[in-house]
């Protein structure tokens, strides 16, 4: 179990694999409204993902999707990141869009729902806290 | 209050403006939206007619309204209405801060209001996606 500080934004470190073996830290921002996990395309080509260079838009990959957000609509390739780590907690093949997010967040990558599915969160306002937990005896495929 | 877990996130809450004016609005619960966030006319409606000027405009005469703020998107901006009382299930809240803001598809939304810290800084929020709940308390 985890315990971080709200804050502006409730964030924790968490250590990603990514294809080939690449490793990276990021901060990540916990949003359970969101239903992908984001991170920045150029950490994610720097994770292995080449295809997330090609900006060519005749030939755009099979994994491209539209999503909708509250201010809008976008565009994202969407990935499979080969393992997660958050604290004590591991997670394997979770998916993510790659997604340029704004610097002046503070933030690098956000966890949403396909990655927080495997955890039981306890955001309390009032204390500023927010409390992770694992869901025990599922997924860590 | 047990809410299930869609995508987007939705509720019903009820709104006090000005005057004792009420509207039910459907809202989305947005965990980390500084403000909660109002649409224009549902703002206008409820008593606040300073909603309807331009931000830019407003923060030449009152800046106090005029907030500027981060969010996931990056900084910004838009006009604040103070709502007498919010009303989520058994959560009543006072005095909650909302910032009118221009958002690109405002008609196409599933919903009209969208809940932020300002409201949430009175509840406690327990997540389980998986169960596909959140209990509200």
């Amino acid at each position: 179990m985890e315990e971080v500080a709200l804050g502006m934004f409730p964030t924790v470190f968490v250590r990603m694999t990514g294809r080939g073996g690449g490793v990276r830290e990021f901060r990540a921002l916990i949003d359970p409204g969101a239903e992908y996990c984001v991170i920045p395309k150029v950490d994610a080509f720097f994770l292995g993902f080449s295809e997330i260079a090609n900006d060519d838009p005749t030939g755009q990959a099979s994994n491209n999707l539209t999503f909708a957000t509250y201010n809008g609509y976008g565009k994202a390739i969407s990935i499979v990141m080969a393992q997660v780590e958050l604290g004590r907690m591991s997670f394997k093949k979770v998916e993510f869009l790659a997604l340029d997010i704004p610097q002046v967040t503070g933030f690098d990558v956000i966890l949403g729902r396909s990655l927080l599915q495997f955890m039981k969160l306890e955001f309390d306002y009032p204390r500023a806290t927010l409390r992770i937990e694992e869901r025990t005896g599922e997924l860590k495929h | 209050m047990k809410i299930r877990l869609g995508n987007p996130l939705l509720v019903s809450a009820r709104l006090e403006g000005q005057y004792g004016i009420v509207r039910e609005v459907a809202s989305l619960i947005d965990f980390n939206a500084p403000y909660c966030v109002i649409l224009r006319q549902d703002a206008i409606d409820l008593g606040y007619p300073h909603a309807a000027n331009r931000h830019p405009d407003e923060e030449r005469t009152r800046p106090d309204r005029v907030p500027v703020f981060t969010s996931w998107q990056g900084i910004q901006r838009g006009i604040v209405v103070r709502l007498n009382k919010v009303t989520v299930g058994p959560v009543v809240a006072s005095e909650v801060d909302a910032v009118v803001l221009e958002l690109q598809h405002p008609r196409f939304h599933t919903f009209d209001f969208v809940l932020g810290r300002t409201f949430l800084a009175n509840c406690k929020l327990t997540v389980d996606v998986k169960k596909g709940y959140v209990n509200m308390r």
